[in-house]
């Protein structure tokens, strides 16, 4: 256990959630007789929750200064009824639609920010209505009936990445390509991260952890991408799944390593406090919805990608499938906690209860239950995890001295 | 060096603030006393970028210069840190770990480009942990892990790192031990030493009497008398603080206090 806990670099807690994950992945695997493990269904697993989960990215903003937005569904909708009427109507070239769609969602986001921000009408009040209004907007503008999609937006909602180089790879290249930036990437962040502890607490840790982590990771990397460039001829990993890396990439910066992602977490924590240090909390507030809105009508485009044409019912729902992924990713529904990391393991816990209790021909109602137990379970778990001076469930499993010495004196851990 | 006033914020209706006038050195620790609620709180926090009330008028100058400082982050700009009474309200997000808490007031200091610099940062709270002796293992735990008195040398030190020129203290001593009240107060010392300017607002008269170089007295939002050190005693400041000389008609008391005012 001990070792375990070096490899993971000392947090087990947040790594429960991805313990979960793959244990879900592995259960399905094993009742639906290893359909759950296999390249097709790994592809539309990503391909068919992308946009839910670029959504969950900005919920996961949103949530963390305290707030809930619960119009990002209508909103997507809306946004990609735009694209397709203004692309059919106005003759509009494809990439321009795309950018006026774009734009009419960061001018949403503006508007919610404005009633917020401004005006101080709670979140939660600002967005139901406009989850009115854009719901109500989308069947105005669409007249009820769905719309063609421009046929090139295909790529951004179901597309693959393209096929070359040489064959006896035996998979898509362009996947093993990604999947060899993505190890490396991260063994030289390890790597960097140790450095830097070495060099600041000048005291040198071993060094084996490291390589076994950066080992382990590595398997799984590539073994993720063995599955998903060894499919159907022409299938890679999706190209919503790679907008959505990126996005997740970007996201995760701004809210670890900018002052604006800071400000958020200082909002959400204690706004007073983060007013007198100089935080403009209007600011906040308003830039967190807009981004939100931005994001949706991204999610919205690549939905209508996917499905070639834009719906007056796009986006039902959405909202709260994003709102569950923040929290099962362990926000917290008063603010200041929750990273965009966890939101995206949250989220896909979420893809993969879906996909597997389908797989297992449980239908849509029961599915719906066991989401909504889960939900409820994976934020009890949080909740219990985080009262102070308790070892978490993981920790009760496996005691070690350090476990036990906390079970005796609860006080312990609070002074550590 | 400093020299400037205040007029005027208010709550709608309520004046909270009335013509406060007053004046810091620097290297020099004022005192203001006053009842609970006689507006001292106030009148700081809405010289600290308007944080409090509706402003009404009135001016203030840094070093013989007029300021407008119409937010906290351009009163930050302008030197000036505020440390709230409420520590746990106002002072501190009690999410935060000691070391993001250390640098919240101040992340332009630790950018590089346009991202954080976190080794910066680690070395910043290292840095205030070990100068202001504050007791933990890491500067990595929650702020909820420290006592009263470690989370205010904290926020002492999250404001310090912002190198203010004037530093407001508001009940710095408040609800913490013996040993860290005296550690603070030394630290104050230092500080004006230093050549900042020190305001410190306290209920404690002893505490003030000890400290300060000058004290103001402020009754329901004016401020009603200013003192040396030397002339001080709790019993004149008391006087000054209820304002009881308006009634006692005959005494020297009363013409210092308008003279002042």
């Amino acid at each position: 256990m001990k070792y375990l806990k070096k490899v993971l670099g000392g947090e087990l807690r947040q790594y429960s959630m991805v313990i979960a994950l793959v244990a879900i992945t592995i259960i399905f695997n094993i009742i639906s007789g290893g359909r759950m493990i296999t390249s097709s269904n790994f592809q539309n697993l990503i391909s068919g929750n992308a946009y839910v989960l670029v959504l969950a990215i900005g919920m996961l903003m949103v949530i963390v200064i305290g707030q809930i937005d619960l119009s990002v569904g209508s909103v997507a909708g809306f946004a990609g009824m735009v694209m397709a009427l203004s692309a059919r109507d106005f003759g509009l070239p494809w990439w321009l639609a795309v950018l006026f769609a774009l734009a009419i969602g960061a001018l949403i986001g503006a508007w919610q920010g404005f009633w917020l921000a401004k005006l101080g009408i709670p979140g939660f009040i600002t967005t139901l209505g406009g989850w009115m209004i854009f719901r109500g907007g989308v069947i105005w503008i669409s007249k009820s009936i769905s719309v063609p999609a421009p046929s090139e937006l295909k790529v951004f909602g179901a597309g693959y990445l393209p096929e070359w180089g040489p064959t006896f790879t035996g998979m898509n290249n362009s996947t093993l390509l990604l999947g060899i930036i993505a190890i490396a990437a991260f063994a030289f962040t390890q790597l960097r991260k140790y450095n830097r502890l070495a060099k600041l607490t000048e005291k040198t840790e071993k060094l084996w952890p490291v390589v076994v982590r950066v080992g382990l990771v590595g398997v799984v990397i590539g073994y993720l991408t063995w599955i998903f460039g060894t499919g159907r001829a022409g299938t890679s990993f999706p190209v919503p799944g790679l907008i959505l890396a990126v996005l997740v990439i970007i996201y995760h910066i701004i809210t670890q390593r900018t002052r604006f992602g800071r400000h958020i977490y200082a909002v959400g924590g204690n706004k007073s406090a983060a007013a007198l240090s100089g935080v403009n909390v209007q600011k906040t507030y308003f830039l967190t919805m807009l981004n939100m809105s931005l994001l949706a009508a991204l999610a919205g485009i690549m939905f209508v990608g996917r499905s070639t044409a834009a719906g007056p019912s796009d986006g039902t729902g959405w909202e709260l499938d994003a709102i569950a992924s923040v929290f099962i990713g362990g926000a917290a529904v008063s603010g200041g906690v929750g990273t965009v990391l966890a939101t995206m393991v949250g989220g896909l816990v979420m893809c993969v209860l879906n996909s597997g209790l389908m797989l297992m021909g449980v239908g849509a109602d029961r599915t719906q239950v066991i989401k909504g137990l889960v939900l409820l379970a994976a934020v009890a778990f949080d909740v219990f995890n985080k009262q102070q001076g308790r070892p978490s469930i993981i920790g009760r499993l496996f005691p070690t001295k350090e476990g036990k010495s906390q079970e005796g004196n609860p006080a312990d851990k609070s002074f550590q | 060096m400093s020299d400037w006033c205040v007029e005027d914020p208010n709550t709608p209706g309520r004046m909270v603030c009335k013509n406060s006038s007053f004046f810091v050195r620097a290297g020099e620790i004022v005192g203001f006393a006053g009842l609970m609620g006689a507006g001292r709180t106030e009148l700081m926090r809405s010289i600290f970028g308007r944080n409090y009330g509706i402003y009404h008028g009135g001016t203030i100058k840094i070093k013989g210069k007029e300021v407008c400082l119409t937010s906290v982050a351009s009163a930050i700009d302008h030197g000036i840190a505020y440390v709230p009474e409420d520590r746990k309200n106002l002072g501190l997000n009690l999410l935060d770990s000691i070391r993001i808490t250390t640098v919240s007031a101040n992340l332009k200091a630790i950018l590089r480009g346009r991202l954080l610099d976190l080794d910066r940062e680690f070395q910043v709270a290292e840095e205030y942990r070990r100068s202001l002796n504050v007791k933990t293992h890491s500067v990595d735990h929650g702020v909820t892990t420290l006592s009263g008195g470690n989370q205010q040398k904290v926020v002492l030190g999250k404001w310090m790192f912002t190198d203010p020129d004037i530093l407001i203290l508001d009940e710095p001593t408040r609800g913490i031990d013996v040993g860290a009240k005296y550690e603070i107060c030394r630290l104050i010392q230092e500080l004006a030493d230093q050549g900042k300017a020190v305001i410190i607002i306290s209920s404690e008269l002893p505490e003030l009497l000890g400290i300060s170089d000058r004290i103001y007295t402020v009754f329901e939002g004016s401020i009603t008398g200013e003192v040396d050190r030397q002339k001080a005693n709790q019993e004149k400041l008391m006087r000054m603080m209820t304002n009881t000389s308006k009634l006692d008609s005959n005494s020297e008391r009363t013409e210092m206090l308008y003279e002042i005012s």
